[in-house]
C-alpha cells in the first residue's frame, strides 16, 4: 500500500518533468530555426537612407536652389513583431494603439476630423513624449500632438504596414536637443521614452533668388496621404517581371506576387526600393517609388525634375550588436552598407543676373503702366511677361511671369497667394493662354507665299472697312495699297483678311498648328498650358470665311506667350529652305559632362533637347520678304521715312544707322467677356514678339502684358527694347528716342 | 527510538543538490551582474552551512517546536505586510542592506508543522482529520495572497496535498479537495486578483496579441530558449542574455538562459537532475525512521520539485507567468538558505535509522 503511494507521488514527478521535456524538444529542435529567425529580426530593424534633394544652377553655376541641412524629428508610429508568420502592429505613442490609429487614418470624411481631435486631446493628455518635446521646443502640447499625428496620418489610409515606418514629424529642431536624441537614440533600451522618435539630417530648400525665379523653380512640399496613395509603385512602362509579376502602367504592382527571400511578403517601402533597381533585358526600368510624406517637387523646374532632384533612397538593415569593450549596445549596419545617392545637380541655361535684370525691367514698366487711368479704374493685374530665349535651339534665358510669388515662404504664405486677385501662381508666361493678335501676321504671310496663294509684291487695297455678308471687317487705319512688308509694318488687317481667306481655314489651321501654336511646347516646366485652336477651322464645320478672317489676324486662338516665342525663332533661325521648331527649355548639360550614371542620363537629356521639335521646310524667298517686313516693322522704311508699329524697339544711332538691328511684331488682340448677360469689349492684351541681331539671329524676346491696351507698339515695345539692351549690353543714351503716339497695333 | 547515524548519510540526495547548484553557477555568472553575482556566492556559504547544521541535528528537535518556529513564521507573514513595498508587492523584510522573504521560511515552517501534525494522528483517511492541516496551510496563504505574491502562493498547497499523501489519506478527499480549490479560482479571478496577474493569463494564452506588454518576457524567454538550439550559443555566447533582453533573467527567468546558452543538453541535464532529486528524497521519505521523518522528507522533496516544475512551466510558457524560483539555481537569498537547510534535514531525515529495539513497523501506517 506505502510502496503504491511513493510509486504514484514518483510518478507524478515523472509526468510532469516529462512534460517540460517534450516542451523543451519541440522548442529547441522543431521550433529553434524559427525562433532563431525571430530574434534576428527582432534585433534588427531597417533605416531608410535619405539622399539629399539635388541643387539647382544657373548657367554660370550660380545657386538657384539648395537644401541647407536641418534636424528633422522622425517618428515611428508603431513597431511591427512577426510571430509564427502573424503580424501584430504594436503602438509606440501609448494611449492611443494601433488600431486607434488605423481607424482615424481609415475614417471618412467629418469622422476623421472628430476621431482626430479626439487622439489629439489624448495624446496632449497622456503621452509623456509629447509632454517632454513640447517642454524642450517650447511648444504647446497640443501643437506636437497634432504634427505628430499628421505624420501618422500622411500614409496609406488604413494601412497597418505604414504604420511602421517613421514619419516627419517637426522640421528643423534645436540642434542641442537633436544630438541629445541621437545620443539617447543610440543606446536604445537605455530610456524608453525616445524609442519611437528618429533624428534625421533633412534639408530646408532655399532659394537665393527669391520671387525673381518662382514661377521657374517651384518650390517644395510634403507629399500628401492622397498623393502617395496614387502615385506609389507607379512604373513608367508597362513591364512583366519574370517569375515575379505582372506591373501595369496604370499604376499598381500586383505585391501579393512579390516575396522576400524566405517567402515571407516584404512591405511596400521595401519593396519600392527593391523594384526600382530591377534590371529588365539590361536596361534599368525605373519607378517613381515615392515615400509616404516624402519632399516632393511643387510646380515648376522642382516638379518637372523632380524624379532626378530627389536622388535615390535605400534601405539599410541594422542590427542590435554591443560593443565588447564599452558594453554598450548600439545598431550597427547588417550586411553591405547602403548609402543614399544624392539628387545630382541640375544645371539650368537661365541666368540669374539676366534674369533679375529683366526682371527688374518688367516690374519697372509695369508700375508705370499701371498709372495709366484706365487701368487703375478697371482694376489691373499688374501683370506681364517677358521672354528671352536663344533663337537656334531653344534655351531659356530669362523667363519672367508677374507676378510672382518667393519659393522660399509659398507653404507659409499659401492661403494668402492662392486669394490674391492678381493671380501671382499663375505663370502667365507658360501657363496663361491669350488671343496673339497681330503678332501671327508673319505665321499668315509666310504660309500665303509658301503655300503659292500670294507672291511676293502682290498688293492688296486697304480702304479701313471692309463688308462680307453684312458684317464689318476693319483695319486700324486707310492703309491703301499694301505689299506683305508694309502690311507687317503697319500691322494691315486688309492685307491678312485677304491672305487668310486664300489660305482657307484648313491650311491656316495647319500652318499655327506647325508652327507651335496651340499645344504644349515641352518646355521643361511643370504646368504648362496648351492653347486653344478652333478645330473647326480644319473641320469646316460650321465655319464660315468670317471666321477665317478673324482667325488670320490671331482672334478666335488662344496661345501662351512662350508658344509666339516658339514661332518667332522658327522665323529667326531659319537657314536655306529649313525652319525649325524648337523645344524651349531650362535645362543644360555641365560644362564637363560625366561618364555615366544619373549625371550622364540628364546630360544626355539636355543635349536631346537642344535638337529642334520638327523641321519645317520653307520657300527661302518667301521667308526674306517676311523677315524685311519685320525688319521694316521696328526699324521702318528709311528711304520714305516712313515708321512702323514696333519703332519703339528700335536702337537707332546718331548717324542714321543702328545700334542693333532688330525684327519684330507687335500685336493688339481684342477681347471680349460676357458681363451682366451682356457682351463687353475689355481692354486689349498687347504684345511684342521680335528677334535680334537681324542678320545674325540670336535671341528671340517676346514681351506680353495682358489687359494692358495702349497698343503693343506704344507698351510692349519700350520693354523689349529695354530687354535686347540688357542682353546685348547696349549704351544706354546713344539712340534719339522718337516719341509719337500713333495708331500702333 | 532513533539512532542518528552521520555516515549513513544518503550521498546521492546530497550530490543531486550540489551537482545543481554547481551547475547553476555558471549560468548566473553570465546573466546576474558581477555584485550580484558575488553577493550570490555569499549567500551560497551561509547557505551550504546552513545545510550542515541541519544535517547535523536531530530533527526531531524541529519537530517538537514545530509550533513555535510556525507561529514565528506567520507573525512574520503579518509583518511583512506592513513594510514599505517593493515592486507593488510586500514581500521583503529589510534589515540594512539584506532582505528576507518570509514566505521563503513559511513553507519550512509548514513542512515541520504539518509533519509535527499529522506526525502524531492516524486520522488522516477520515474527512475531519483534513480540518486542522488545511486550516494550518490555507490560513497564512491569505497573507502571501495579500502581498500579492502568486507565485509563491502557487508553490505552497502541494506541500499539504503531498503529506496528506504520505500520511494515508484517501485519494477522494484530496481529489475533491483540489476541484474545490480550483473552483474557488472563479471568485478569485473577480475578488482577489490583480489587473497585472490577470493581463498575464491573458498574456498566456494570447501571447502576439499582448507581447508588447505583459508577454513580452515570455516571448523573449521562449526565444531564447528556441534559438538555443540542440547545443546552445555557449556559456556567455547567448544574444539575449547579453543584450539584456530578456526581463528576470537571472533571477525566475535563469532556465531560459541556461537553455539558451546551454541549449538542450544543458537544460535536460538540469531537469533530470531536478526528477531525481525529487525522486531519491521520496525515497528517503519512504525509508524514514518514522512517520516524522517520512513526512518532512516528502514535504521537502515535493516542495522543492513543484517549484522547479512551476519554474520551468512558466518560462517554456505553459503556465502563465508567475514568480517562481528554480530553486538552487536562481538569485536570490532567502530561497537558497531555506532550501539548502530543507535539504540538511532531509539528509538528517537519512541518517536517522529506526533501532532494533523497536517494535513498531515502520510500514503500518
Amino acid at each position: 500500500m506505502l510502496q503504491v503511494r511513493l510509486f504514484l507521488v514518483s510518478l507524478f514527478f515523472v509526468a510532469m518533468f516529462g512534460g517540460a521535456v517534450y516542451r523543451l524538444v519541440d522548442l529547441q529542435f522543431n521550433r529553434a530555426a524559427e525562433l532563431a529567425a525571430y530574434r534576428d529580426r527582432r534585433l534588427s530593424h531597417i533605416e531608410q537612407k535619405m539622399p539629399r534633394r539635388g541643387r539647382i544652377l544657373d548657367a554660370t553655376g550660380a545657386i538657384i536652389a539648395e537644401d541647407q541641412p536641418t534636424q528633422d524629428l522622425w517618428i515611428t508610429p508603431a513597431r511591427t513583431e512577426r510571430v509564427n508568420r502573424r503580424r501584430t502592429v504594436v503602438s509606440l505613442l501609448p494611449p492611443l494603439t494601433a488600431d486607434q490609429m488605423l481607424a482615424i487614418s481609415a475614417a471618412p470624411g467629418e469622422a476623421r476630423d472628430l476621431e482626430r481631435n479626439v487622439a489629439i486631446a489624448a495624446l496632449a493628455e497622456g503621452n509623456r513624449l509629447v509632454a517632454e518635446l513640447a517642454d524642450r521646443l517650447k511648444l504647446p502640447r497640443e501643437e506636437v500632438a497634432e504634427k505628430i499625428l499628421d505624420g501618422i496620418l500622411s500614409g496609406r489610409p488604413g494601412s497597418r504596414d505604414d504604420l511602421v515606418y517613421p514619419r516627419p514629424v517637426l522640421d528643423n529642431i534645436d540642434f542641442a536637443l537633436g544630438l541629445e536624441i541621437r545620443a539617447a537614440r543610440a543606446n536604445p533600451f537605455d530610456d524608453e521614452l525616445w524609442d519611437p522618435v528618429v533624428i534625421r539630417t533633412g534639408g530646408r530648400r532655399v532659394y537665393p533668388a527669391g520671387a525673381i525665379v518662382g514661377h521657374i523653380t517651384g518650390t517644395v512640399g510634403k507629399l500628401t496621404a492622397e498623393e502617395y496613395d496614387e502615385l506609389r509603385g507607379h512604373w513608367e512602362d508597362d513591364v512583366m517581371v519574370p517569375g515575379k509579376g505582372v506591373i501595369t502602367k496604370q499604376g499598381r504592382v500586383f505585391f501579393s506576387l512579390l516575396s522576400g527571400e524566405n517567402g515571407e511578403p516584404v512591405s511596400d517601402e521595401e519593396l519600392i526600393i527593391r523594384l526600382r533597381e530591377i534590371k529588365r533585358n539590361g536596361r534599368m526600368i525605373k519607378t517613381q517609388g515615392y515615400f509616404a510624406n516624402e519632399t516632393v517637387g511643387r510646380g515648376g523646374v522642382e516638379q518637372y525634375y523632380n524624379q532626378a532632384l530627389r536622388g535615390r533612397h535605400r534601405l539599410q538593415r541594422l542590427r542590435l550588436t554591443r560593443d565588447e569593450q564599452s558594453g554598450r549596445r548600439r545598431f550597427e549596419p547588417k550586411g553591405e552598407v547602403e548609402r543614399a545617392e544624392n539628387g545630382p545637380d541640375i544645371r539650368l541655361s537661365l541666368k540669374l543676373d539676366v534674369q533679375r535684370q529683366a526682371y527688374e525691367i518688367m516690374d519697372r514698366h509695369i508700375k508705370q503702366v499701371a498709372k495709366r487711368p484706365e487701368l487703375v479704374r478697371s482694376g489691373w493685374t499688374q501683370s506681364g511677361v517677358a521672354i528671352l530665349m536663344d533663337a537656334n535651339n531653344g534655351r531659356i534665358h530669362a523667363l519672367v511671369s508677374i507676378p510672382s510669388y518667393d519659393p522660399n515662404t509659398f507653404n507659409r504664405d499659401f492661403r494668402k497667394l492662392a486669394d490674391d486677385p492678381h493671380l501671382p501662381l499663375v505663370d502667365r508666361a507658360i501657363a496663361g493662354i491669350y488671343p496673339p493678335g497681330s503678332v501671327v501676321k508673319p505665321i499668315v504671310g509666310l504660309a500665303g507665299l509658301t503655300e503659292n496663294v500670294i507672291v511676293p509684291g502682290q498688293k492688296f487695297h486697304c480702304d479701313r472697312v471692309m463688308y462680307l455678308g453684312g458684317a464689318r471687317f476693319t483695319c486700324l487705319g486707310r492703309h491703301g495699297d499694301q505689299d506683305l512688308e508694309t502690311a507687317l509694318m503697319n500691322s494691315c488687317n486688309m492685307y491678312f483678311y485677304h491672305t487668310g481667306e486664300l489660305l482657307g481655314g484648313r491650311r491656316l489651321y495647319e500652318w499655327y498648328t506647325r508652327m507651335g501654336l496651340g499645344h504644349r511646347t515641352g518646355i521643361d516646366i511643370a504646368g504648362e498650358k496648351g492653347g486653344i485652336l478652333p478645330r473647326n477651322a480644319y473641320t469646316r464645320r460650321g465655319w464660315a470665311t468670317g471666321n477665317t478672317y478673324h482667325m488670320s489676324i490671331g482672334q478666335g486662338i488662344a496661345v501662351t506667350p512662350l508658344q509666339i516665342a516658339v514661332s518667332f525663332a522658327a522665323l529667326a533661325n531659319a537657314r536655306g529652305d529649313i525652319m525649325r521648331i524648337v523645344r524651349p527649355h531650362l535645362l543644360i548639360p555641365p560644362p564637363t559632362p560625366p561618364e555615366n550614371g544619373v549625371e550622364a542620363e540628364l546630360a544626355r537629356e539636355a543635349m536631346a533637347l537642344d535638337q529642334p521639335l520638327s523641321e519645317i521646310q520653307i520657300d527661302r524667298e518667301a521667308l526674306a520678304v517676311v523677315r524685311q517686313g519685320l525688319w521694316e516693322t521696328v526699324q521702318g522704311k528709311p528711304e520714305t521715312g516712313q515708321l512702323g508699329t514696333g519703332q519703339l524697339a528700335a536702337f537707332p544711332n546718331s548717324h542714321g544707322g543702328y545700334l542693333l538691328e532688330v525684327a519684330g511684331k507687335t500685336g493688339t488682340a481684342e477681347w471680349s467677356r460676357v458681363v451682366g448677360g451682356r457682351v463687353r469689349k475689355q481692354i486689349s492684351h498687347v504684345w511684342f514678339a521680335g528677334y535680334a541681331p537681324f542678320d545674325r539671329p540670336e535671341v528671340v524676346v517676346v514681351v506680353f502684358l495682358p489687359e494692358a491696351g495702349h497698343g503693343g507698339g506704344s507698351t510692349c515695345a519700350p520693354i523689349a527694347k529695354d530687354l535686347l539692351r540688357m542682353w546685348f549690353n547696349l549704351p544706354d543714351r546713344m539712340d534719339v528716342l522718337v516719341e509719337e503716339e500713333g495708331a500702333l497695333g | 527510538m532513533v539512532r542518528i547515524d552521520p555516515w549513513r548519510v544518503e550521498w546521492l540526495f546530497l550530490l543531486i543538490a550540489l551537482a545543481i547548484i554547481g551547475l547553476g553557477l555558471p549560468f548566473l555568472h553570465s546573466s546576474a551582474t558581477p555584485g550580484e553575482f558575488r553577493r550570490q556566492l555569499a549567500w551560497l556559504a551561509i547557505s551550504l552551512g546552513a545545510m550542515g547544521v541541519f544535517a547535523l541535528v536531530d530533527y526531531h528537535l524541529w519537530i517538537r517546536h514545530a509550533y513555535w518556529i510556525y507561529a514565528a513564521a506567520v507573525a512574520l507573514l503579518l509583518l511583512v505586510l506592513f513594510m514599505p513595498p517593493i515592486n507593488n508587492a510586500r514581500s521583503y523584510i529589510r534589515i540594512g542592506s539584506v532582505g528576507m522573504q518570509p514566505s521563503e521560511l513559511f513553507k519550512l515552517a509548514l513542512i515541520l508543522a504539518l509533519a509535527r501534525h499529522l506526525g502524531k494522528r492516524e486520522n488522516q483517511h477520515m474527512l475531519h482529520g483534513l480540518i486542522i492541516p488545511f486550516l494550518l496551510t490555507l490560513g497564512p496563504l491569505m497573507f502571501i495572497l495579500m502581498q500579492p505574491d502568486l507565485g509563491t502562493a502557487l508553490t505552497i498547497p502541494p506541500i499539504l496535498f503531498a503529506t496528506l499523501w504520505a500520511s494515508g489519506a484517501r485519494f477522494s478527499h484530496l481529489f475533491g479537495a483540489i476541484v474545490l480549490g480550483l473552483s474557488s479560482v472563479w471568485p478569485l479571478w473577480h475578488y482577489g486578483m490583480k489587473p497585472y496577474q490577470k493581463a498575464r493569463i491573458f498574456a498566456f494564452f494570447d501571447p502576439e496579441k499582448y507581447e508588447s506588454a505583459e508577454a513580452y518576457q515570455l516571448l523573449m524567454s521562449l526565444t531564447a530558449i528556441g534559438s538555443g538550439g540542440a547545443s546552445g550559443l555557449g556559456l556567455g555566447n547567448g544574444i539575449i542574455t547579453d543584450l539584456n533582453l530578456l526581463p528576470e533573467k537571472h533571477n525566475d527567468f535563469i532556465f531560459g538562459v541556461i537553455a539558451e546558452e546551454g541549449g538542450f543538453t544543458a537544460s535536460i541535464v538540469v531537469i533530470l537532475l531536478f526528477l531525481f532529486l525529487a525522486l531519491v528524497g521520496l525515497q528517503i521519505a519512504w525509508a524514514a525512521a518514522d512517520r516524522f521523518g517520512r513526512l518532512v522528507a516528502t514535504g521537502v522533496a515535493m516542495i522543492i520539485g513543484w517549484q522547479a516544475i512551476l519554474n520551468i512551466y512558466v518560462v517554456t510558457g505553459l503556465f502563465p507567468t508567475t514568480g517562481v524560483t528554480l530553486p538552487l539555481v536562481s538569485y536570490g537569498g532567502s530561497s537558497m538558505v531555506v532550501t539548502c537547510a530543507m535539504i540538511g534535514v532531509v539528509l538528517n531525515v537519512s541518517q536517522t535509522r529506526p533501532t532494533l529495539d523497536k517494535v513498531e513497523n515502520p510500514n503500518k501506517i
